[in-house]
């Protein structure tokens, strides 16, 4: 008996293969185009498998044992004598060192498979619903719309070929959008008092020359001969002024001196009053034509420092969408006597760059059921200054004035200088948490569980799913134990008792006894939820605990006398 | 005499154990999922216990039987008496069953909550609702997931137990499925997918046994089908020296029988089976498929050898 741990890991490994395969397999089947997009369907797929092996470990495991104990072992060493730990002590420490194998693979790799898992359908569902957006946003000619619906798209599910042409397309309706209104202003009649004859521009040019102002003196002089190009007059006017003007304008250097000079006292103008998004305009503008300018350069760092608390760049959110990150969820932002403030994020993304949001949508309204503000915004980024923590909802392109998106206001009008702002009430490592925790417990680490345990709840979400989910996972080892020492136990009580191999269809049975453990395995888990989440809301998490501790001990116990019971001769 | 009455009252203790902790299962599930903060009561679950016992009494008998089955290929000398008196048993507690356990009067429906000033996900919607008041909710708020606006307010909707859904006046479109909640207590208890088949055919089979009106006559026939297939299943206990193997086929045969019922009434073998009979006699079709199968196992039994043989070849002797 001595080699049956050896047997033991030789069926273990082979059922663990099988067992992956088969949850390949069921999640071929599984996947559907209805709920993932197809670009997403080997991701999916893979993560799905890997979910349910974790998942089915133990009755892999348990498999293994069945084969082992019922048939393998019993065929080719028949009756075995000794005491049950000289029986299977080796065993028993095999499965214990796969219980501990089992435990630090569900609780480090599951939870990431099953994040993936989710955010792949979260991201189908959403990237579905800005296409359906891009293309009523194409039948109502509002291009702008499309094109920034097709920009998230792409932001999500990377560049397809399609999107990229429809993206093209877009920008160019959008560009001829705009030239088209450029175009109406600079054709617009010149309004005038009436026609002047060539005798009264003539008039003016001197009067101009009289006064010194020799450029306008050239402009009249110079339109009285295009009226009378014999008028001696005019054209004498024009070259005595042309000649002034030559005289007097100042060198190219000059000139481009004083533009520098201009534009640079504007853009600090905007600066100085608080005008943060057009300073910062005016100084990338600057910085594009003098890139050597040191002033351009220190003004335009602070403008750039000063606008990433108010706003989140396209360019630096829309390639981070297609991260991992959270599911969709929802949380109560502020609460007073009458009113409420709630927040909703369709996705977070953590990088080292802080936390992102994509699809955030605020809600205010009082206890009466009257809405006071409503406002949504593609992108948001999380900031942090000495006044609180806000989400910034105004969307910045780095280089286009023009392509600013501010937050919708759906209802209430909110202040311009605030509009952008949302004051946060939970940390940058809370919100994290609530979107981990709430979206879907199953992809939340279990040190995130422990710690969201009571943060939930300040935020208006239910903390025991959470709660349930920590116990499960404590109570896993525990129930791979239990249902591999019953295993073994009624293996080898109900083991074969032909002298050879059993007859060739009995044989059946090797590949269809997951059909079996599965039910008895989920059953098992199922009851274990059912006990403690009723536990858990009698006597609240700590004292669950406890109880959980105490029934599986005790039934691990009963176990291992089950197991000893069955090896009696 | 005195074996069978040992293995009786162990078929008796299994029964009543099975009865209760499968009972308790089922009550403490409804409990979780009809939770509700602010009107928790304990003693609600000892009326939900009651009618939870209804609900797993087929399925303890027939777990039970099972079990006694084994007890039987282990036991010393004959084994028709034992045998045949625990079929009664069974066969008189199951008749039992369907024709003096009635539903009691229902206890208000379990409905999931929709607890005060908490966010709750029912499907693609999340709602919260900052006040309640009984089946009332004022304000409710409620999140679509993927429409753009997401969020909508209405000053006021209210909780429907029937249709375990909430009602928003003028706004049939939406109607959050109460039943589906997660991200709140039903989350907690989420039957497994996987599990379903098996517990809707338990559920058919209670249905048609235990029915909520007055017993049928083919609550009665089912029931005595039943009772016999479960010890026709002895053929299958001793069908070869391989007892796991032997496990496995009575298993199937119970999960079968359970399958057999359920698609015959209502399932995938309803329509076959009303195109050839009247749908009033579905119930004398599952009989008569239980007892087919009965006398199948009966007919194998004929041609096994003795089983005094195979008690020596797998080692009971």
């Amino acid at each position: 008996m001595s080699e049956a741990w050896r047997k033991l890991i030789a069926s273990t490994v082979i059922c663990y293969l099988v067992a992956f395969g088969l949850s390949l397999l069921s999640a071929i089947f599984a996947f559907s185009l209805g709920s993932v997009l197809a670009m997403f369907q080997w991701q999916w797929i893979v993560a799905r498998a890997w979910s349910d092996f974790f998942e089915l470990m133990p009755v892999a495991q348990a498999w293994a044992v069945l084969i082992t104990f019922a048939l393998v072992i019993p065929t080719q060493s028949g009756s075995i004598r000794g005491t049950s730990f000289e029986r299977f002590g080796t065993s028993i420490v095999a499965i214990l060192v796969m219980a501990l194998v089992f435990s630090l693979t569900y609780g480090i790799a599951h939870p990431r498979v099953v994040s993936r898992r989710e955010n792949l359908e979260t991201v189908s569902i959403v990237s579905r619903a800005l296409w359906r957006i891009a293309d009523d946003a194409r039948q109502s000619q509002d291009h702008a719309r499309e094109l920034a619906a097709l920009e998230q798209y792409i932001g999500l599910v990377g560049e397809t070929d399609d999107a990229v042409q429809r993206r093209a397309d877009a920008r160019k309706e959008v560009r001829k959008d705009a030239s088209r209104g450029l175009g109406d202003s600079g054709t617009a009649p010149p309004t005038h008092d009436g026609p002047a004859t060539a005798r009264e521009l003539v008039a003016r040019a001197q009067a101009a020359r009289a006064v010194g102002d020799y450029s306008t003196s050239h402009y009249m002089a110079t339109l009285a001969q295009s009226l009378e190009p014999d008028n001696d007059e005019a054209a004498r006017l024009a070259a005595e002024a042309l000649q002034r003007l030559q005289g007097t304008a100042p060198d190219e250097a000059e000139s481009e001196a004083a533009v520098l000079f201009g534009m640079k006292q504007a853009a600090k103008e905007s600066l100085t009053r608080g005008d943060v998004v057009d300073a910062y305009y005016r100084f990338a503008e600057l910085r594009r034509r003098y890139p050597a300018d040191r002033d351009v350069e220190r003004y335009l760092a602070t403008a750039r420092e000063r606008i990433e608390n108010l706003g989140v760049f396209r360019d630096e959110v829309e390639p981070l969408l297609g991260l991992p990150g959270t599911g969709s969820f929802v949380f109560v932002n502020g609460e007073g006597e009458d009113w409420r403030e709630v927040i909703s994020i369709g996705k977070l993304i953590q990088v080292p760059a802080g936390l992102y949001a994509h699809q955030v949508e605020v809600i205010r309204f009082s206890l009466d059921g009257s809405l006071e503000s409503h406002r949504s915004s593609a992108y948001g980024k999380l900031v942090a200054n000495a006044d609180g923590r806000y989400l910034v909802l105004t969307v910045l392109d780095r280089e286009d004035p023009s392509a600013i998106i501010y937050p919708v206001d759906h209802h209430g009008v909110v202040a311009p200088e605030t509009g952008g702002l949302v004051l946060l009430s939970p940390a940058a490592d809370e919100l994290w948490l609530l979107g981990v925790a709430s979206a879907d417990p199953t992809g939340a680490a279990v040190t995130d569980l422990f710690r969201t345990t009571r943060l939930l709840r300040t935020y208006g979400l239910v903390p025991e799913p959470a709660q349930a989910e920590l116990l499960r996972r404590l109570s896993l080892p525990f129930t791979f134990l239990i249902l591999n020492f019953f295993v073994l136990g009624f293996a080898w009580r109900y083991r074969s008792r032909h002298l050879s191999w059993p007859p060739l269809p009995t044989l059946v049975l090797v590949p269809l006894a997951p059909l079996f453990l599965v039910p008895v395995y989920l059953f098992l888990r199922f009851a274990h939820r059912v006990l403690f989440s009723a536990l858990l809301l009698w006597t609240g998490l700590a004292l669950s605990v406890v109880i959980l501790v105490v029934v599986e001990a005790a039934l691990l116990v009963i176990s291992l006398m089950y197991l000893a019971l069955s090896s009696r001769e | 005499m005195k074996q069978a009455v040992r293995l009786l009252s162990r078929f008796l203790l299994w029964s009543i154990l099975f009865i209760l902790v499968l009972g308790s299962l089922v009550a403490l599930h409804r409990y979780v999922i009809g939770y509700d903060p602010t009107g928790a009561r304990a003693e609600d679950l000892l009326l939900r216990l009651l009618d939870a016992c209804r609900d797993v009494f087929v399925v303890s008998l027939l777990a039970a039987a099972a079990l006694s089955l084994f007890a039987t290929l282990r036991m010393a000398g004959r084994t028709f008496l034992p045998l045949v008196t625990l079929a009664i048993a069974w066969t008189v507690l199951l008749v039992a069953g369907s024709l003096l356990w009635a539903p009691r009067e229902p206890l208000s429906a379990s409905v999931p909550a929709v607890p005060e000033g908490q966010v709750i996900r029912a499907g693609e919607y999340r709602l919260y609702a900052p006040r309640t008041e009984g089946l009332r909710l004022n304000p409710l708020l409620v999140h679509e997931a993927g429409a753009q606006p997401g969020f909508e307010l209405f000053s006021e909707a209210t909780l429907d137990p029937g249709a375990r859904s909430v009602i928003v006046a003028g706004r049939p479109d939406i109607a959050p499925d109460l039943s589906s909640v997660d991200a709140s207590y039903p989350a907690m208890v989420t039957r497994p997918e996987r599990l379903t088949p098996l517990l809707r055919d338990v559920g058919a089979v209670n249905a048609v046994l235990l029915p909520d009106g007055s017993a049928a006559p083919h609550s009665v026939l089912n029931a005595v089908a039943l009772g016999v297939l479960l010890l026709a299943c002895w053929t299958l206990a001793r069908l070869t020296r391989w007892p796991l193997f032997n496990a496995a086929l009575v298993f199937l045969a119970v999960r079968g029988a359970l399958w057999l019922v359920g698609s015959i009434h209502g399932g995938s073998l309803s329509e076959l089976v009303t195109a050839a009979l009247d749908s009033s006699r579905l119930g004398m079709a599952s009989a008569g498929a239980l007892a087919f199968v009965a006398a199948i196992f009966f007919i194998v039994l004929v041609i096994l050898p003795p089983f005094s043989s195979w008690k020596r070849e797998v080692g009971h002797e």
